[in-house]
Order: structure tokens, then C-alpha cells, then sequence
């Protein structure tokens, strides 16, 4: 699009304490301004603070900057980085603290939108760092539907262009356990996506009710977890109760079946199976989640298990802070994504620490310091899911932990690889995984 | 697999990578030909690190009254009305340009709403980052205590606060710009020295003193750094 040319207007409401006299015939063709760049960087700079803006990018960039490499490099300064670095990685911890409450509360608590497109919202189910997410009615046709909105308070224009590339990246994915996109949409400024409703809950709520001694959950008990998330407007709860008799007298005498207990292994690996079955799917098409995590992985009242989230993987808090310092998101994450690597077995060591958790119910990693966390994930070993609950079987733990190796070339290289592993656990799960490892080997070599 | 690769159902391929350097130049040169677009896109470019500025300098009293996201706004627009004087106002770079219109906006939104109260309306303007200095102070005050939030800390934040504000007090309004500018806006050095108006030398030198100086008033309150 032409530039149309700037017009004069000196009712500027804001005043400007520098003015400067405009020439209103000078058409001088400017090109370019001095950058920074061109000159030699920090010459003659305070040798120290050339550290310690070294120092700050690193941290800033979510890295973990040790001082004592710093003390290495320039040794005669040794007491000035011992004394001041520390302050400068603290005032980072307590800006970023500030930053990521401030974010948070900048998103409305309550959305008053009534329609998106030709969706009438009906309650919030969720939310997340990447946006919140709607019960809706798609009304020419009447079926209920989820939408996801990207709220104005997030990101500008590029997180928009994002947003909506990344659906349709999701849009593309065709498969029985990945939650198919069929609309996008812009309103007022804001991007949404309309998808399929799941009435299941995340895999975190599961952890969570197992957690809290729950030991399994039927199909009715995921309904009802679903229909009690978070409703705002108590119009549209009235109505989902009253869709709720509607789906409960269908339901009939299914209802009381288990569809996962905190025990049932058969079960996790059924879900394990599933998942990597989509992530498979996923990976030919070329496309990674990045953001595998137990919140991203839906049970339904069926027991199927659905992925959300695909291709809108790159957290949108990355283009809050530049940094993806986020705890939530963190700890599911491989250690080379920290420093921007992301392949097919980073998605992989994810679904790892996704079923270390589902098996032991604890975190691969518990810290919830942002620091220690990032810290932990590259270079402490987790306790073995057996030392945690004895009773998960020896196979299954040494699929675990294969896929949580720090190292990425340790891990299962393929989706494909961890779900031939499954398989011949779930064909024999007391046998000595060792043997049936063998056996594969055996199998390869031959 | 490469990172970037992603299958796209439409064809249409976006590119989300962050601006290149050239980039930004050439939607510079466009700006200063009067090219609204890349105002838009450099704005955008921008964003976080101006709403960082925002939320620094932003007034605690004026939380949950003033949207950080409307304050750019409008900064946005004045820029657009100012898109024309970009060169006259600011020689020295895009950025240094927005963010002065992002703090002159803000200055004026802090009278808008506090009026007399406004610790920037009615002041002297000492210092070149266009805050006075009392208000980098409080600002400085209020993020560092950011970080105690645990009831126990928040039943000794208004002591320690008070002592923070003295000790804040105690160090020099470069100091305390230099700190602000460096850290809580995350300028970089050479920002922060044309911001100043400071050689880079001197900037840098100014910023190592200032930590140092942080260091010493922090460690002489009590429990200060230990609070965490």
C-alpha cells in the first residue's frame, strides 16, 4: 500500500517537551539513521559491565549464565562479579516476577463477549498463557462447539499473525486423537478459533483428582469435571445443566465404567499409545507440538485422548518477556529447548515427563522456582517412577525413562520407536522388559 | 526436522520470525518518508519493550484504572500524528523517538488522572530520561519490593518499603536513572548513554557504580536480600 503522506497537524493534544522548527519545504531524501550496530560494540566500556550485559542477555533470553565462567574470563575482577552478579540475576528474578503477574492481570477476569463469528458464547472452560477458551453455539447449525481467543492484551499485530498461521497449521491436522479446527475468525481485534468441544479434562486435572486420593474416574465423573469448570455466566450454566440431563439420560448404563484408575497401567499405556499415535501422525506432516504437556492432553468420556494445542505450540509468552520463562510451560519441556532446539524427540521426552507424572503423580522435576526448575531439567536425574510407586511395572518404567533422557540421542528417535516399545509391554507387561528389549535388538541385528 | 517447518492448508506460508536488523532499517527509512504501515509494524516490532516502560513507570496508584494496552495506544497514535517531526525529534533511532512518545503519553495520562498529585506534572524535568527523579524513584521502590508477596513479607513490606525508599534516596538520580533504564526497561548501553546523554564509556561506568552502589544500600536493610 502507497504511503499517504504525512499530514501537518500541530494540534498535537500530547506536548512534547523537544520541538524543533519544521522546514515545510524540505524533501530531503533521508536514508537510514545511524545504528548502533555499525559502531564497534562497547568499546572502551567498563570491562566488567561488558560482563554483566553479557550477563543480563543470557539470563534474559532464559538462559542459565554461570558466574564463575565470568569470574574465568576476566579474573582481576574477580570480587566485583562475585558481589554485583548476583544482585543483577535477582533484580531480573523480581522484574520478571512483576511482569508475569502484570500480564496476567491485564487479561480481563470476566469477558463479556456474547458472540464470536457466528458462535454465542455460552461460559469459559479455560485458560491458559495462550488464551482462554469458550463453550459456544455454533448457531446455524446448532452444535456446540469450543472457541479459542487470542484477548487484545496479548501481543500486538505479530502475535496475531501467529495466532492465526498456527491455526492453520492445527487446521491441517487430520487424525481420531488431535482436536480438529474448523474456523477461524477476527473481531473488534481479536483472533479466535472456533474447534471441536471435548467434554473431557486435561490430563492435569486427572493427575490432580488422583492426587487428591480419587482412585479412578468413570465416564460420568469427567463429564461432571467438565461441566463444573469454571462457568461465568449463570444463564448459560443453567443451560449446560440442562444439556447435561439430556446427555446423561443417553448415557445410559455405560456411565459407570472406569475409564482410568491411578493403577490401571494398561490404561496410561492405552493413552500413551494414543497420543504418540498422533504425535506420529503429526511429525510426518512436518509438523511438531512443542508444548506436549499434561494440561494439553484431553480424556473424554469415551477414553479417548485428544490433543489439543497442536501447531500453536510456540507459547505466546514468548512474545511477552523474550524469554520462555514460564513455569508451567517449563517443565515439560526437553533441555535443548531452552536453548532454542526443538525437534521431533523434544515432543517425545514431553510425553515423557507426561506419563512420569500420570504414573507416579509427581512432577519429573517439583521445583516450582523458575530458576532451580531450569537448572534441575539440565542437570539433575530424576528418582526412577519405581522409587516413587513400586508398583509401576519394570517395563513401563524403562520406557519412561528412556524417553526422558536428557540427552536426545538416548531417547526414542521416533514416534514410531516408542510405540513399538509400548506395544510389546502392553503384549507382555510382566515379562522383564529387559527381554523383550533384547529380543528387539535381537530382531534389528538379524 | 527444521524448526521453522510447518505445513500451511491454505498455501499461504507466514513468516513469524522476529524483524532482522535490515529489516527494521528499511521500515525505518519508510517511516521517515511517512509510511504509516511501518509505523504499525515497527510499533509492533517494539511492543514488549515498550510495554515494559509502561509498566515500570506506570503509577502503583493508578492499577486497575489504567490499561497498560491503552496507553500504548494511544501512544501509537500520537506517533502516528507525530510521524512527520520522527527526525526533528529524534535523530538518534526509532526506538529512543517511540519511547519518548511512550513516556510523554504516560505523563500525560498520570495528570489525567492524579492531576496535582501527579509526582510528574508541575515539575521540573532534571533529567534528560524525562521522568523526575523522585518519580524513577518510587517506580524503582515499588519493583524491587516487588518480589515480597508472601503474607508474612507483605506484613513487612510498608517498614521495609519506607526503608527502601530512604536508602533509594540516599543514591544519586543517575544512579537510580541508569539502574531504571538499564534494568527495569532494559535499554542497552548505548541507549541508555544517548538517553542520558552520556559518552557509552561514561554510561557503562555510571551503570557498574550504580549496581554497586544498589548493592550497598540493599545489604543495609535489614533481612532485605535474604527476603526471598
Amino acid at each position: 500500500m502507497p504511503a499517504s503522506p504525512p499530514r501537518p497537524d500541530d494540534d498535537d493534544s500530547t506536548d512534547f517537551s523537544l520541538r524543533v522548527p519544521i522546514d515545510p519545504g524540505s524533501d530531503a531524501d533521508l536514508y537510514g539513521l545511524p545504528t548502533e550496530a555499525k559502531v564497534p560494540a562497547a568499546c572502551g566500556h567498563d570491562p566488567v559491565e561488558r560482563m554483566a550485559t553479557e550477563f543480563l542477555d543470557a539470563l534474559r533470553a532464559g538462559q542459565q549464565p554461570d558466574i564463575e565462567e565470568y569470574v574465568k574470563q576476566l579474573p582481576q575482577k574477580e570480587q566485583e562479579i562475585r558481589e554485583l552478579f548476583p544482585l543483577i540475576a535477582s533484580l531480573e528474578d523480581w522484574k520478571h516476577d512483576r511482569e508475569a503477574e502484570a500480564m496476567a492481570r491485564d487479561i480481563p477476569r470476566e469477558f463479556r463477549i456474547e458472540r464470536l463469528g457466528d458462535c454465542r458464547i455460552l461460559r469459559e472452560i479455560g485458560r491458559g498463557g495462550m488464551g482462554v477458551v469458550f463453550e459456544a453455539e455454533q448457531q446455524p447449525i446448532g452444535r456446540r462447539v469450543a472457541v479459542k481467543l487470542l484477548p487484545r492484551q496479548i501481543g500486538g499485530q505479530t502475535s496475531r499473525a501467529r495466532f492465526r498461521s498456527e491455526a492453520q497449521t492445527a487446521a491441517a491436522l487430520k487424525h481420531p486423537y488431535i482436536v480438529p479446527i474448523y474456523s477461524f475468525g477476527e473481531q473488534d481485534g481479536m483472533c479466535f478459533y472456533v474447534m471441536q468441544l471435548i467434554e473431557g479434562i486435561g490430563l492435569n486435572r486427572v493427575i490432580e483428582l488422583f492426587r487428591q486420593g480419587n482412585g479412578s474416574l468413570t465416564a460420568a465423573s469427567i463429564r461432571q469435571q467438565f461441566h463444573e469448570s469454571n462457568s461465568i455466566d449463570p444463564a448459560a450454566s443453567m443451560e449446560v445443566q440442562k444439556g447435561r440431563k439430556t446427555i446423561s439420560t443417553i448415557d445410559g448404563p455405560g456411565t459407570s465404567a472406569r475409564i482410568i484408575r491411578s493403577d490401571a497401567w494398561m490404561q496410561i499405556v492405552r493413552i500413551a499409545l494414543q497420543v504418540a499415535d498422533a504425535m506420529r501422525y503429526a511429525h510426518q506432516q512436518g509438523v511438531l507440538h512443542r508444548d506436549i504437556k499434561p494440561a494439553n492432553l484431553l480424556l473424554d468420556p469415551n477414553g479417548t485422548v485428544w490433543i489439543a494445542d497442536f501447531g500453536l505450540a510456540r507459547p505466546l509468552e514468548e512474545g511477552f518477556s523474550h524469554s520462555p520463562r514460564v513455569a508451567g510451560t517449563l517443565r515439560y519441556m526437553a533441555p535443548e529447548q531452552f536453548s532454542g532446539q526443538c525437534d521431533v524427540r523434544s515432543d517425545l521426552y514431553s510425553l515423557g515427563a507426561t506419563l512420569y507424572e500420570l504414573c507416579t503423580l509427581r512432577p519429573l522435576y517439583e521445583t516450582t522456582d523458575r530458576r532451580l526448575l531450569l537448572a534441575e531439567i539440565q542437570t539433575s536425574t530424576p528418582p526412577s517412577p519405581r522409587s516413587i510407586r513400586p508398583s509401576i511395572p519394570r517395563g513401563l518404567e524403562v520406557i519412561i525413562q528412556k524417553a526422558v533422557s536428557r540427552e536426545p540421542s538416548r531417547r526414542y528417535q521416533t514416534a514410531a520407536e516408542l510405540i513399538a516399545d509400548l506395544k510389546a509391554f502392553a503384549r507382555s507387561p510382566r515379562r522383564n522388559p529387559f527381554t523383550w528389549l533384547k529380543d528387539k535388538l535381537r530382531r534389528r541385528s538379524s | 526436522m527444521p524448526r521453522g517447518m510447518v505445513v500451511v492448508s491454505s498455501g499461504e506460508v507466514m513468516t513469524h520470525q522476529p524483524l532482522t536488523e535490515a529489516e527494521i532499517d528499511e521500515l525505518v527509512n519508510q517511516v521517515i518518508r511517512g509510511d504509516r504501515e511501518a509505523l504499525s509494524k515497527l510499533f509492533d516490532h517494539f511492543r514488549v519493550r515498550l510495554w515494559r516502560i509502561v509498566h515500570f513507570r506506570m503509577d502503583s496508584r493508578l492499577a486497575g484504572r489504567v490499561d497498560t494496552d491503552d496507553v500504548l495506544q494511544e501512544a501509537y497514535l500520537a506517533a502516528e500524528q507525530r510521524l512527520k517531526h520522527f527526525l526533528y525529534d529524534s535523530p538518534q533511532g526509532f526506538f529512543i523517538w517511540m519511547r519518548l512518545i511512550v513516556n510523554q503519553t504516560l505523563v500525560d495520562v498520570h495528570r489525567r488522572h492524579l492531576g496535582t498529585q501527579s509526582r510528574s506534572a508541575n515539575r521540573d524535568r532534571s533529567l534528560q530520561s524525562g521522568w523526575p527523579a523522585d518519580s524513577t524513584s518510587f517506580s524503582l521502590s515499588f519493583h524491587l519490593l516487588g518480589h515480597l508477596t508472601s503474607p508474612s513479607q507483605a506484613a513487612m513490606r510498608a517498614e521495609l518499603s519506607e526503608q527502601l525508599n530512604i536508602a533509594l534516596g540516599s543514591m544519586g538520580d543517575l544512579d537510580r536513572e541508569v539502574l531504571a533504564l538499564r534494568h527495569f526497561e532494559e535499554l542497552t548501553n548505548h541507549e541508555a548513554s544517548v538517553v542520558l546523554g552520556l559518552t557509552e564509556q561514561a554510561a557503562s561506568a555510571r551503570y557498574m557504580r550504580a549496581i554497586a552502589r544498589l548493592k550497598s544500600v540493599l545489604i543495609a536493610i535489614p533481612g532485605f536480600m535474604e527476603r526471598r
